[in-house]
């Protein structure tokens, strides 16, 4: 899917682990991996308004979309 | 009483199931036990069913209603059973043999409906599974439907050409069950259904 999610990078500079990241949004470790790597086909507004409460940061900063990019 | 879950409509209909299955299994073996011992006995010849379609001539019967002014009255598409003792070797290969057919075909719908309900109880009933079992359940209920009016045609030429029968005249006409045929065609627009709600489930499982 061209769409990837940059989460580990944003968790590595907030110094955030998942376990952590995943109580404070409310979603589970489990859901949490999923989109971590890359292997989500969706987000929820809601979700995405939690991690970028967070993680204080956009939207943006989380996603990226790379043409032709293809899943692992 | 909830839908899906231990205590829901679907568990009391698979402990109700789960009965009928194992009472299928009983009378299966209690027939194949009656089999052996019939084709043993020799004498005792096994008893053979075969459903018959026929036509009573009209010398045979006259039904009338005056009142109404209906001066004759004619039974059409009448079909019973013909019971009798046979030695035959060949016919009773084949009563048997389709017997074990449609006993083993049955307790295998029996068998996936079972299945189903048991995913239905435990919350998840979308899977590619249930799909395929529908799909199986509903081309068997064809198959059956066709293989049926096919042999009760085949029976009905063998009728003609063995027996010997005043007042009736045995018909080998195609008349296959549209409801039976309409529920197989159901079951597999049901199991296309199920498809797709196992893709959306699926799609739903990944969505965070």
């Amino acid at each position: 899917m061209p769409i990837v999610v940059r989460l580990d990078r944003v968790m590595l500079e907030r110094k955030i682990s998942l376990t952590e990241l995943a109580d404070r949004v409310g979603i589970t470790l489990a859901n949490l991996s999923i989109l971590k790597t890359n292997k989500a086909r969706a987000v929820r507004f809601s979700t995405l308004d939690a991690l970028c409460r967070e993680l204080h940061c956009q939207p943006g900063d989380l996603l990226d979309y790379t043409e032709g990019h293809e899943e692992t | 009483m909830t839908t899906i879950g231990r205590t829901s409509l679907a568990a009391t209909l698979k402990v109700a199931l789960d009965v009928v299955w194992w009472l299928m299994i009983v009378l299966a073996a209690l027939y194949v036990l009656e089999a052996m011992v019939g084709l043993r006995d020799g004498p005792a010849a096994p008893r053979v069913n075969l459903v018959a379609p026929f036509e009573l001539m009209e010398s045979a019967y006259r039904i009338g209603a005056a009142e109404l002014g209906v001066e004759s009255v004619q039974f059409e598409a009448v079909s019973g059973t013909l019971t009798f003792h046979t030695t035959s070797a060949t016919l009773l290969v084949m009563w048997f043999a389709i017997s074990f057919a449609v006993i083993g075909t049955t307790l295998w719908i029996v068998l996936m409906l079972r299945r189903i309900l048991g995913t239905l109880v435990a919350g998840a009933p979308f899977t590619r599974a249930n799909a395929s079992r529908l799909q199986v359940i509903g081309a068997l209920v064809l198959a059956l439907e066709v293989t049926r009016t096919v042999l009760i045609s085949a029976q009905s030429l063998y009728l003609q050409s063995r027996f010997t029968a005043d007042g009736v005249r045995f018909v080998t006409a195609l008349r296959p069950n549209l409801g039976v045929l309409l529920l197989g065609f159901l079951l597999l627009v049901i199991a296309e259904v199920f498809r797709q709600g196992a893709a959306m489930r699926e799609e739903q499982a990944l969505t965070v």
